[in-house]
């Protein structure tokens, strides 16, 4: 039998035992490196906006020779630039403002933030990279919303950028209601069908840990419920319930699909507090 | 023939980090995807010249890949020096140039690395689903299969990428 040399040999171990020794790094330490070397997509989404606008001004045309012409063209390309900055502020603006209605405590402060990258590379995850950090004053816990929809929290930050755990990630965990779709009067709205919002990992989220006899039906619209622990307000919204299944368990499966879908987000806004 | 590089296929392993994040991730069905970066790995393992360099290029594009995940870091890293070195115990004995064996070596991998990173997240993070675990890793072997032996063979014609 041929016998490899002790390095060789030897070489699997040592990165398997540096491998366990990263994995049992806090992610505090871990994760502030890896937002930092994604913060170098901050700049790679700006160019490639600009450089599709300044594309969009050198189309070739039949008589571009006409110095006016071509004049014309550089003015309207800067305008068709504009335009896209003014689309851009509008959007954020409208995040802001359709959020700022359910936030009521004049504390929050609504800081709009650039999607950088809005997948996780593990399968099994769901996050999305922010453009805003530390340096902005963004800390861990808070809240991402897109106008009245929550969208996620902050789990880790760097000076330039944050993750947000979004609502379907299966470590994300809030306080939730569903509402039903008509009043019952003998029913108060303060006693029902509280539970637990858990992301399953997939596209949705689950309903979790609410009485078997809650009057909950399918079309439900969940939101938030309030949490002055965690600074959650009340009534933001998360998703509408898609399936109710009762099996023999004490408490039934509730299925919720969220009402946005974070892939298709370009900006959110952070709620911060004023304090910080 | 010349070796493999492995810092070009650190390069290319960032690039497919990006298309992973971006393309692959809005084509993806019900969060299964292609893992590219998987498909490179194993194609790290089957055709590196020797063994050494085989396992610390799986462990450096896996490492690549914990970049853009919000789960422990390094986790990817191991998972794919474990898949690299089943494959380098078992290179002896197969057929790498053959398109099946390229299909059953990304679909292996594929399936050991979805089920080994769902088991952690769903440790460290929070119960995933077992309808999601068996739909999600069924589907991404399935799309990663196929495309193993068109990968493996641009890489192997496109020598300049890797070698």
């Amino acid at each position: 039998m041929m016998l490899r040399p002790r390095s060789l040999r030897g070489a699997p171990v040592i990165l398997a035992g540096v491998s366990l020794a990263m994995m049992l790094l806090p992610s505090a330490a871990s994760q502030k490196p890896r937002l930092l070397l994604l913060a170098g997509l901050i700049p790679l989404r700006a160019t490639s906006t600009g450089a599709a606008q300044f594309a969009g001004r050198f189309i070739p045309s039949a008589s571009a020779s006409d110095t006016e012409k071509v004049k014309l063209e550089h003015l309207q390309g800067r305008v068709q630039e504009l335009s896209a900055r003014v689309m851009d502020l509008q959007g954020q603006l409208e995040t802001v403002a359709g959020a700022r209605g359910i936030l009521t405590d004049p504390k929050l402060i609504l800081l709009p933030a650039d999607v950088v990258v809005n997948a996780d590379s593990n399968a099994w995850r769901r996050s999305m990279v922010l453009s805003r950090g530390s340096s902005h004053g963004v800390s861990r816990g808070m809240l991402v919303l897109w106008q009245r929809h929550l969208i996620g929290r902050i789990i880790e930050v760097s000076p330039w950028t944050c993750r947000v755990l979004l609502v379907t990630d299966s470590g994300f965990r809030i306080g939730g209601l569903a509402l039903p779709k008509a009043y019952d009067e003998s029913v108060p709205l303060a006693n029902r069908d509280k539970g637990v919002i858990e992301g399953t990992g997939d596209r949705t989220a689950a309903l979790k840990w609410i009485q078997g006899d809650a009057l909950l039906e399918t079309g439900a619209t969940v939101v938030t419920i309030a949490d002055p622990a965690t600074g959650v307000p009340r009534g933001l919204l998360i998703g509408k319930v898609t399936s109710v299944s009762r099996g023999s368990g004490l408490y039934p499966k509730v299925e919720v699909l969220p009402f946005v879908n974070a892939k298709s987000l370009d900006s959110v806004a952070i709620v911060l507090k004023a304090d910080k | 023939m010349k070796g493999l590089s492995t810092a070009k296929l650190a390069l290319l392993a960032a690039a497919c980090l990006v298309a992973e994040l971006t393309i692959l991730d809005d084509l993806s069905w019900r969060g299964a995807r292609v893992e590219l970066l998987l498909l490179l790995a194993c194609f790290a393992a089957l055709f590196a010249r020797d063994r050494r360099q085989a396992l610390f290029s799986c462990w450096l594009i896996g490492l690549i890949k914990d970049i853009g995940s919000s789960g422990p870091l390094a986790l990817h890293a191991l998972l794919f020096l474990l898949a690299g070195w089943a494959i380098v115990s078992v290179k002896q004995i197969i057929f790498r140039e053959s398109v099946l064996t390229q299909l059953l070596v990304a679909a292996a991998g594929c399936a050991a690395v979805g089920i080994a990173t769902a088991l952690v997240v769903s440790m460290t993070a929070g119960g995933i689903p077992a309808s999601h675990w068996l739909t999600k890793t069924l589907m991404s072997t399935l799309a990663t299969a196929l495309l193993a032996p068109i990968v493996v063979q641009l890489l192997l014609q496109t020598r300049c990428l890797v070698r």
